[in-house]
């Protein structure tokens, strides 16, 4: 007889499973996202949204500030209001009347004398003025002007009824550094500015009648 | 697989986590958009959206060089909100009282007041969110009432009237009351000056800061027009300062004193006494509150005699050289007519009867034109109805028609009795006699200028002939006689001008008949070469004189300060001096 045709099985030598790696072409390199690429767009979202809430802090400080400003402006425009108010009543013709007054100034009497420039002549003969008999010019009253009585307040404007509660306050808000003319003080000294020599030269003197009035400054020129 | 599982429950592990969030999200949306949806709007409508007022500025009435005659000013009312002034835990009952005292203090009240004002207002509603503490107070009570920092106190604007120049031109300018307009040009010509208040909606945040870009001005705020008068403030007020004195010293009930610019019939100075202070109304008695120059009707006197001569020229009846022969007495089927001293029988010129301001010499010489005519004239010189003007309460006067002259009216019409006018239709008259015979509309309103630029009332300058620029010449240069010849010559006169002038001295009738009482005035013109100004002073009863020479130095210091007022120059020719005798 001959071998058989087959051989017999053999054991197989266990072979190592060989780790099979798939080595990545550099076109299958390339075919793969950056992380590069992720952190700019996560960022990018990020600064987005901080930026987003960076500008609404900025507006939201700009309308405080807005806010603060525009406070600030019509504050502002009051005290221009009130201040612009004083003045108008200071300005009136009663007012300067009494303060002409209190400086010893007399209205003028007869007619003016006019000088024409052009011709060079002067028409007509000025006369001086004198003390004349009526020199009380408060017949036209104002009820805006303080009254010598500082305690005595008038009720503002007429406007509207006052409400059931009495309101005192004064019509001419006085402010501590304007003139202040509703402290009327009996000495020769002017109240609100501090002019020394007043009561010392001749001059002062003269005028000292004046000063006893409302607390205008005297004047030391001649 | 081992890997395949874990991975698996990584990837159910964070699904979970995310569809957790998610849900926990949802149950909070629901909530706050569906279930407290209406309690949160509610909350937050209150706060967020804001709708306030823009107040429209009033506008001011000014005088002819622009000066402030009224003006608007803001002043703050105080009120609170008694609710948000409750005891709290943090804001203790000690914390209340001293905010009650110091704000009392800063208004000026008690602080008693200011706490029943609180307490009753709770009272009567325990939600009570306003109670008025203060109204109209000046920009430092509420300065010093912010400054306390009160959290139920507010200071809201009110705006408010004020008028710098007190009582010069308080009886033509008027004043507000609590509904708005009272009296005089604040009332007549409200149109002109209201404001229109418009609204501004804004949203706020929490703490009243306004969110950007959310304002919307639902309307804008329209301010009021400005309101320019012809007066010159400054001779105003001595027109009034003059008046004044004179009515005292006289005892007169009332006075006035109208300035009227020659070309144009504007008036320069409309001078009332009594007059009223807008600041102080209630200061006056509330049967002064009028504009006595165009309110009160009276016979005017002897100033239409000039009216009467210039009609009889015009009408070629007479001119001022005419010869009249002027007795005693001048009798008519209706009474007798004197003059106002008795005399014999006099030569006199027409010149000579102005000067003499004869009644007898005057009634002769009308009945040369007809009642009619001379009706008509007097249509013409602006009597019987209101002037241009239209003020508040402005009286037309009485010129009753020609048909309903008596024998004596008739003659009584031409030296101003059995007529009446105002103040200011004298002046009218003798602006026309200055202006050539041309009346011009009596004018108060410049114009009024609107907040747009736009300037509306702007008056008329067409002018109307009434008698010949010849009769107008003459006559005015028989009033300059009446200066230079007549008996106030030394009271009239002013060195180197030209004056025209002529006293009235009329009967005021009472029950059907007259009395003692006179109204005495002076009309005349200034500077007669180039009449630019004519004034009129009335005296109405005054008791210590009765004669209109007592209100000749009134008219001449009047006189003297349009002169100045206006810088009108001396006249260059003399006064023709015409006859008075012949």
């Amino acid at each position: 007889m001959s071998l058989p045709a087959y051989a017999p099985a053999r054991p197989r030598p266990t072979v190592p499973v060989r780790r099979v790696e798939i080595v990545p072409g550099r076109a299958w390199r390339r075919a793969r996202p950056r992380p590069l690429y992720a952190v700019i767009a996560i960022s990018g979202v990020f600064g987005l949204f901080l930026a987003q809430l960076l500008l609404s802090i900025a507006v939201s400080n700009g309308a405080y500030r807005i806010a603060s400003l525009q406070s600030e402006r019509t504050e502002l425009q009051r005290q221009q209001e009130s201040l612009s108010e004083q003045v108008d009543v200071l300005s009136s013709t009663q007012s300067l009347a009494e303060k002409a007054s209190a400086l010893g100034m007399v209205p003028s009497d007869g007619t003016p004398a006019f000088l024409d420039v052009a011709k060079g002549k002067v028409i007509g003969t000025a006369s001086a003025a004198s003390a004349s008999a009526s020199d009380d010019l408060d017949a036209v009253p104002n009820a805006l002007l303080p009254s010598e009585d500082d305690d005595t307040s008038t009720d503002d404007t007429a406007t509207e009824d006052t409400s059931a509660e009495d309101t005192e306050s004064t019509a001419v808000p006085t402010d501590a550094g304007a003139i202040d003319v509703t402290d009327s003080t009996s000495t020769s000294d002017s109240t609100g500015e501090s002019d020394g020599t007043t009561t010392e030269s001749s001059v002062a003197s003269e005028s000292s009648a004046a000063s006893e009035g409302d607390g205008l400054p005297t004047p030391t020129t001649h | 697989m081992r890997i395949a599982r874990s991975h698996r429950r990584r990837t159910v592990v964070a699904m979970v986590v995310v569809v957790g969030l998610v849900l926990a999200f949802v149950v909070r949306l629901v909530d706050i958009q569906i279930v407290q949806a209406g309690e949160l709007n509610e909350q937050s409508a209150g706060k967020r959206s804001v709708e306030s007022t823009v107040y429209g500025t009033r506008g001011d009435i000014v005088d002819s060089d622009g000066v402030v005659l009224a003006g608007s000013v803001m002043r703050y009312d105080v009120t609170a909100a008694p609710v948000n002034s409750a005891v709290t835990g943090s804001y203790t009952e000690q914390d209340r009282e001293d905010d009650i005292a110091a704000l009392a203090d800063a208004i000026g009240e008690t602080a008693d007041t200011v706490r029943s004002a609180l307490d009753d207002a709770l009272e009567d509603d325990p939600e009570s969110q306003y109670v008025l503490l203060a109204s109209k107070v000046t920009l430092d009570v509420r300065d010093a009432v912010k400054a306390l920092d009160i959290g139920w106190a507010y200071e809201p604007s009110h705006p408010a009237r004020t008028y710098p120049r007190g009582a010069v031109a308080g009886s033509l300018v008027g004043f507000l009351g609590t509904d708005g307009p009272q009296f005089g040009l604040e009332l007549s010509e409200d149109e002109c000056l209201a404001a229109t208040d418009g609204t501004e909606t804004y949203e706020q945040s929490e703490d009243g800061v306004q969110l950007p870009g959310s304002t919307v001005v639902e309307t804008e705020a329209v301010d009021g027009g400005t309101l320019k008068l012809t007066i010159d403030s400054d001779l105003q007020w001595y027109a009034q300062q003059r008046i004044a004195d004179a009515a005292e010293s006289l005892n007169a009930e009332w006075a006035t004193a109208v300035v009227i610019r020659v070309e144009d019939g504007h008036l320069m100075a409309v001078a009332d006494y009594p007059s009223v202070d807008p600041n102080d109304v209630d200061a006056t008695d509330p049967d002064d509150i009028r504009s006595t120059s165009f309110a009160t009707v009276y016979e005017p006197g002897s100033t239409f005699k000039a009216m009467t001569a210039a009609m009889l020229i015009d009408q070629g009846e007479a001119s001022p050289t005419t010869q009249v022969t002027v007795p005693s007495v001048f009798t008519t089927s209706g009474g007798t007519i004197k003059d106002v001293f008795s005399h014999g029988t006099m030569n006199w010129t027409l010149t000579g009867i102005l000067v003499n301001s004869s009644n007898i010499g005057i009634s002769k010489l009308t009945d040369r034109v007809d009642k009619q005519t001379r009706y008509e004239y007097m249509l013409a010189f602006g009597l019987g109805k209101k002037t241009e003007v239209g003020f508040n309460g402005e009286a037309s006067g009485i010129l009753h028609s020609a048909d309903d002259w008596d024998a004596l009216t008739q003659y009584a019409v031409s030296f101003g009795q059995g007529v009446s006018a105002t103040s200011v239709q004298v002046a009218s008259i003798y602006q026309t006699l200055a202006n050539g015979g041309v009346r011009m509309p009596v004018t108060l309103v410049e114009g009024c200028e609107h907040a747009d630029g736009t300037v509306t009332e702007v008056p008329s300058d067409e002018g109307t002939r009434v008698v010949s620029k010849k009769a107008a010449k003459e006559v005015v240069e028989m009033l300059e006689n009446f200066v230079t010849q007549g008996s106030m010559s030394s009271t009239l006169s002013i060195d180197g001008y030209d004056i025209a002038a002529k006293s009235g001295t009329a009967q005021v009738a009472e029950n059907g008949s007259y009395g003692d009482d006179r109204v005495t005035s002076i009309a005349g013109i200034v500077s007669g070469d180039d009449p630019q100004y004519a004034i009129v002073v009335t005296m109405g009863m005054p008791k210590t004189n009765r004669t209109s020479s007592a209100v000749a130095p009134v008219w001449h210091d009047i006189a003297e300060q349009v002169i100045k007022t206006f810088r009108v120059t001396p006249s260059t020719e003399d006064v023709t001096e015409l006859p008075v005798t012949w």
